[in-house]
């Protein structure tokens, strides 16, 4: 049975890609590939900066302040935070730490050690709230913390968070964990009594909570720029934001690198090959152009076999990429309470100049050819 | 599109063609001067070099002379733009090369429908009436590398026939042929007489026993004409 279709429209660009697969597939499968190593690449860089506004994630909603050249808060450093944010509520804050692992190795993250009063208002301002156990006994060796972070560091309720045996996670005596939390950040708390007098050379902060998270912001830059930089550090969000963009900025560039490099490897490949082709295709354009098919006409049909092509394999790509993503996250990283986000639209975006080369590329090396091309003599070299 | 049975289909009007410059000129024609009447069947004969497809290539367009005028249809075709040239070549002409090129991913029935000039609703019952007529009705599903040489070239005269052109142009299209298949295309060929006006080149005087006139050439001259009643 005769095809109808295919007879009134012989010359669509929809039918060469589906007809000539061992032409079109190599290039479809390379192209892909490039799609999946970018948005890989991308997106497991990203997660560095994410795991990291994540983790800390807790600045949103409040910012600390810590004396210079001093293991305590002095009374004048005090007022002085006091005066730039009278609206605020301020209170003393003293962090025992534990190592939490990420894709680039152990981060430190802070156990809060904060009265009952205030742990209080600070889980309620990060709205946090406790799921499982309960919160930490005054003046106990006890610990509550995020789900994210128990699993993480592998810990059950009852289970030792801190001990003196241990290198990355020291206590002066073995702290318990008693309550897990959950909420859009990550937190872990202590009894500041306990804290206070068994880590001696812990540096006390100072933490200021606005009415919203909208004057948080606010405070942070006032905090950030008002403050005597001799005698007190401001840790902001926009401070972590900045030192996080600035630590990765030249893992960025090199990413950015990278993704250039694949994109002009596959793009260069896909050039050539379409080269190659065209040369297989000469009697082709030769013979259409001699029946009299218009150059424009041969090259609106080649603008959208590339384009066919472009869109088959970006889409492939991205198909294996979301995939493989949310794999590694689901079988990785999440086991092992690391993060990822499969979805991430950065990744997916960096992916676009890998197609948009190989087009471009294919495009003007079949447009050269083309033009320069003389059917006539095509034809009889025959 | 049909042409006016007065006027002369193809026109040359002392027409040279000329390769390369200054001592390294070759003369591929010197002075052409030929008529040919509108649905007549025109036969072009010559050692090999003698300017046949030169003659053809001119006809078509798909060459420009160095000197003299190539009309069709009374136009002259120097002073089409390059666009009227493709849209005349679209409309006007089935050109049928020596070397039976289709594309190899379409079927037979497919590659005839290039030929169409434009989009039709019924160009399959075109591509399937015309298969009949021809003769090749049962080879139109295969693929160009499934059917053999004249079974090639006469899809290929379908191709260019299947727009009805006024004028059908061969370049040597039994020359990969054995001589059976060979005299099965010519009849085909012939055959389109009935609407165009055809011009063939070959080497074979054998194979112009029908044509109305038959064109000698020599050296890009022309050397004999000779009209049959
Ligand atoms: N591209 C070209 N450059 C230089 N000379 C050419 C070119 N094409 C053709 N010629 C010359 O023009 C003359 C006529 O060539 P043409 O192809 O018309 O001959 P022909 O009669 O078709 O020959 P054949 O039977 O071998 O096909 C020949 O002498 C040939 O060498
Ligand atoms: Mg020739």
């Amino acid at each position: 049975m005769i095809r109808t279709t295919s007879i009134q429209n012989p010359l669509s660009a929809w039918l060469y890609f589906r007809r000539n697969p061992a032409r079109n597939l190599p290039v479809v499968v390379a192209l892909a590939l490039a799609v999946v190593l970018v948005a890989g690449i991308v997106t497991i860089v990203s997660s560095v900066d994410q795991t990291v506004l994540t983790m800390y994630g807790y600045q949103r909603y409040l910012s600390i302040v810590t004396p210079r050249n001093a293991l305590r808060l002095s009374d004048e450093l005090r007022s002085e935070v006091i005066k730039l944010v009278p609206n605020a509520r301020t209170f003393d804050v003293i962090p025992a730490w534990t190592n939490v692992r990420t894709v680039f190795g152990k981060m430190p993250f802070p156990i809060m050690g904060v009265a009952h009063q205030d742990r209080e208002f600070l889980a309620e301002a990060c709205g946090v709230s406790l799921v499982t156990g309960r919160w930490p006994a005054k003046g106990a060796p006890e610990i509550a913390m995020s789900e994210a972070i128990a699993k993480n560091r592998d810990l059950k309720l009852g289970d030792i968070v801190l001990d003196p045996k241990s290198e990355d996670n020291f206590a002066a005596e073995p702290m318990k964990l008693v309550g897990t939390l959950r909420g859009p950040v990550w937190l872990a708390v202590a009894s500041a009594e306990f804290v206070r007098d068994r880590f001696p050379v812990a540096i006390h902060g100072l933490a200021v909570i606005g009415a919203s998270e909208q004057s948080q912001r606010s405070i942070d830059v006032l905090l950030d720029k008002q403050l005597d930089k001799s005698t007190a550090r401001a840790w902001t969000y926009r401070t972590l934001v900045r030192d996080t963009r600035d630590a990765l900025s030249s893992l960025y560039l090199m990413m950015r690198v990278i993704v250039v490099i694949i994109a002009v490897t596959v793009a260069l490949l896909a050039g050539m090959l379409a080269g190659i082709h065209f040369g297989q295709r000469l009697g082709e354009f030769a013979t259409l152009v001699a029946i009299g098919y218009s150059q424009r006409f041969l090259l609106r049909r080649i603008v959208g076999e590339i384009a066919i092509l472009c869109v088959v394999a970006w889409t492939l790509g991205l198909l294996v990429t979301v995939a493989m993503l949310f794999g590694l996250a689901k079988w990785v990283m999440e086991p092992r309470g690391l993060l990822l986000d499969p979805m991430y639209p950065a990744a997916y975006l960096y992916t676009l100049p890998v197609p948009f080369a190989l087009g471009v590329f294919s495009l003007v090396t079949v447009t050269r050819r083309l033009h320069k091309m003389d059917a006539v003599s095509v034809i009889e070299r025959r | 599109m049909t042409l006016p049975s007065v006027s002369p289909a193809i026109e040359f009007a002392e027409v040279s063609l000329r390769y390369g410059e200054g001592m390294r000129t070759s003369v591929a024609l010197d002075s052409v001067a030929l008529s040919m009447k509108p649905r007549s069947f025109v036969g072009i004969l010559g050692p090999s070099g003698s300017g046949k497809s030169s003659l053809l290539y001119l006809a078509s367009g798909l060459k420009q002379p160095s000197a003299g005028e190539v009309r069709v249809a009374g136009r002259e075709l120097a002073k089409l733009s390059a666009a009227e040239m493709v849209a005349l070549r679209r409309s006007m002409f089935g050109i049928v090369f020596q070397q039976p090129y289709l594309l190899h991913y379409l079927s037979a029935a497919e590659n005839i429908g290039v030929g169409l000039p434009q989009r039709e609703m019924n160009a399959a019952e075109k591509v399937g009436e015309l298969a009949l007529r021809l003769g090749i009705d049962s080879l139109l599903h295969k693929l160009p590398h499934e059917l053999s040489g004249g079974e090639r070239q006469r899809v290929c005269i379908a191709r260019a026939v299947i727009g009805s052109p006024p004028i059908l142009l061969a370049d040597e299209p039994t020359a990969a042929l054995d001589h059976a298949n060979g005299h099965e295309v010519m009849n085909l060929l012939v055959s389109c007489r009935e609407f165009a006006t055809v011009m063939v080149v070959t080497h074979d005087p054998e194979m112009l026993e029908g044509a109305d006139m038959v064109v000698r050439m020599r050296d890009g001259r022309v050397e004999d004409v000779s009209v049959s009643q």
